[in-house]
């Protein structure tokens, strides 16, 4: 008996073992390697808790099932949520920081694939990936709560899908991408930069395809259920969440939401018409400076080194397939100049799909490099070639890879957030240091935070936090002036026509306003 | 052979010259080592204004600069609430001014420089009898403003 259940065992054993060897080898180790390596990196240094500014309003919106100021991020909101329900830790703000490097490493695969189609090799994928998982504005934008890292992964994925639809062109390949970018304006308006480029792809790849009945059926389908997720903003609405961006208080300290089941308040939310001031906000002298400065932070994100290849790559497409990198060029041009363009103080963080871009011409380049290194073979027989003593082309595989390992190690003290703590230890102190029943006012770096804390922790659930972006300020200074004899009043920076008429106390990283004749 | 040989030095050569393409830009782009936090996007929430000194016998003159503002605006500047001047933020929401504390008493006074109700910072310093004069750097530029009110009128000569 005892003998056949060891024989049974072994087999088991010898199936299992079988089983796994099949596994091992029907595994895309490149597509693995291109998700596992910079998540791995991005889940190292990811922040450990909640993170500062709009971060700290994406996690609680998410949490709290609450609504985002303009452009409204509903597929942020919806794909939030879902990654929330993880058990990935008991600290929301991390979950949600961790969504992030997710959507980043998603990014690079997404990008591998392009690049595989492309026919660039694994170690030229491997360089130029490396440097746009590694370049510092990347890899910092997948370690806090942040709206860009899905946004590079949906621009890569449209890439990708157009690319399907242009090699076998059928209505259902067609309707993908356009899914693709619906969904992914829930998520960020600069969906929109990306129109020109994928237009005149399928224009000049299959423009008679756009006549046919079926695949218009299709995109118009796919439009339809894509842009549904738009349908998340009003029905929020309607359960009048506590936490609420979309709106303004007035006066007396009423929050008044702006009627998102009207037509026009959703549309102004999701148009983002606040920020249309900033929109084209430099004088054209002050234009030359934007520039420079982008072309600095390009230079920066691929490490020097990539700037050379990267603008072969972009010669070499032309030359090989002009209707995809006319769709590759107007998408970076549109990114570029819109946000060189763009009046905000955190522009930086804005130009990831221009690094996208610029990392497939990298990988174009790179292989073009690869191959143009190595000994031309013409008029000999290749096998009666006398052998090399060395491998000029292993020598630049060696360098491309050797300069990501470079990058990674010289931007990690740049980028590393894996022991920040400053957002959660300056809102605790702020509120410890209120007392009861206070009015806080402050801007994005102090009161989402403390938002954060009250909706998602329960912390000092008594105290009133305002975030100015969302009272106009002489809402707020009546606001003040009403409340200041009845409750402590706090505020990060007093005017001057709150300085005339209080007393002001500097209270850690605000000012406790009292009336003056008390 | 040997023409086997040229071609793959001139093509080494040709492939480490589009490599090291970018690296020819080194002196003339500063490679930012500021740590990307939220402190560096913050700045903006928090206008800041700075003086070479805080303290000073009556006489003095300080220098003042002010940034984080909103760029291009009219900023007002303020003594103790009393408006005395205005000033220019440049395209990059700074700008200087001079305070000149002639006629002025031994006090404390607070100084705010104010674009809006949503950009206003305040900064004191106190006028000490018998303390150091202090005088502007020299390559403090911008108006002067008076703490006392000194008004400067246009002398009118009737022909």
């Amino acid at each position: 008996m005892l003998e056949r259940a060891d024989s049974l065992t072994a087999v088991n054993l010898k199936q299992t073992e079988d089983s796994l060897r099949q596994l091992v080898a029907r595994l895309d180790w490149s597509a693995a390697v291109a998700f596992g390596l910079p998540f791995l990196l991005y889940w190292v240094t990811a922040a450990p808790t909640i993170y500062n500014l709009d971060s700290a309003e994406f996690t609680t919106a998410v949490a709290a099932n609450g609504l985002i100021r303009a452009t409204g991020y509903p597929l942020y909101l919806l794909l939030g949520k879902l990654w929330s329900w993880l058990p990935l830790s008991a600290d929301m703000g991390y979950r949600m920081n961790l969504f992030s490097a997710f959507c980043g490493a998603l990014t690079i695969l997404l990008a591998e694939r392009i690049l595989r189609r492309l026919q660039v090799s694994g170690w030229a994928r491997l360089g130029a990936l490396g440097l746009l998982a590694s370049a510092p504005f990347f890899w910092a934008l997948a370690l806090i709560a942040e709206v860009y890292t899905l946004h590079t992964a949906l621009m890569a994925g449209i890439i990708l899908a157009l690319l399907r639809w242009a090699e076998s062109p059928t209505p259902l390949r067609f309707a993908l991408p356009i899914l693709l970018m619906a969904l992914s304006m829930g998520n960020h308006a600069a969906t929109a930069l990306l129109v020109p480029g994928c237009v005149w792809f399928v224009l000049t790849r299959h423009p008679r395809q756009m006549l046919q009945p079926r695949t218009l059926a299709a995109g118009m389908g796919a439009l339809l259920l894509g842009t549904a997720v738009f349908l998340i903003l009003p029905l929020r609405y309607a359960t009048q969440p506590i936490f609420n961006y979309a709106g303004l208080y007035d006066a007396a300290g009423n929050f008044q939401p702006a009627n998102l089941q009207t037509w026009n308040g959703f549309w102004q939310l999701i148009t983002g018409q606040t920020f249309a001031g900033q929109m084209f906000g430099y004088r054209l002298a002050e234009v030359g400076l934007q520039i420079t400065a982008y072309a600095a932070q390009l230079w920066t994100a691929f490490f020097a080194i990539g700037i050379g290849p990267g603008i072969m790559g972009m010669i070499v497409l032309w030359r090989k397939d002009w209707r995809l990198n006319g769709m590759l060029t107007l998408m970076f041009l549109a990114n570029a100049i819109f946000y060189i363009n763009y009046r905000v103080v955190d522009k930086n963080t804005m130009f990831l799909p221009t690094y996208l871009i610029f990392a497939i011409w990298l990988g174009v380049g790179y292989q073009w490099l690869l191959v143009w290194v190595r000994p031309s073979m013409s008029g000999t027989n290749h096998h009666n070639a006398p052998p090399s003593r060395f491998k000029v082309d292993r020598l630049v595989q060696l360098f491309i890879v050797g300069v990501v390992a470079l990058a990674v190690g010289m931007n990690w003290q740049q980028v590393d957030l894996s022991d920040d703590w400053s957002t959660r230890l300056q809102s605790e102190a702020i509120l410890n240091q209120a007392e009861p029943d206070a009015l806080i006012f402050g801007w994005w770096d102090t009161v989402p935070a403390i938002q954060y804390l009250q909706l998602v922790e329960g912390q000092r659930t008594d105290v009133t936090a305002i975030n100015r972006f969302l009272i106009s300020p002489e809402e707020m200074n009546k606001l003040i002036l009403t409340e200041i004899g009845r409750r402590p009043v706090y505020i990060n920076n007093p005017s001057i026509a709150l300085l005339r008429e209080t007393t002001v106390t500097a209270v850690g990283p605000l000012y406790r306003l009292e009336p003056k004749n008390r | 052979m040997r023409q086997l040989k040229q071609e793959t030095v001139i093509r080494i050569i040709l492939t480490l010259v589009i490599l090291l393409a970018g690296v020819t830009l080194i002196p003339f782009i500063e490679r930012p080592l500021t740590a990307i936090g939220w402190e560096l996007f913050a700045g903006v929430y928090s206008p800041i204004l700075d003086v070479n000194e805080t303290t000073g016998a009556p006489g003095s003159v300080f220098a003042f600069t002010g940034s984080n503002f909103p760029p291009n605006s009219l900023a007002a500047i303020y003594i103790n609430g009393n408006p005395t001047g205005t000033v220019m933020t440049d395209a990059v929401g700074a700008a200087s001014f001079l305070l000149n504390t002639t006629g002025a008493a031994p006090d404390q006074y607070n100084v705010t420089m104010e674009v809006d109700i949503n950009a206003s910072v305040t900064r004191g310093i106190e006028l000490v009898a018998g303390g150091t004069t202090v005088t502007p750097p020299p390559d403090a530029a911008g108006d002067t403003v008076f703490i006392t009110h000194i008004i400067f009128l246009p002398s009118i000569q009737k022909n």
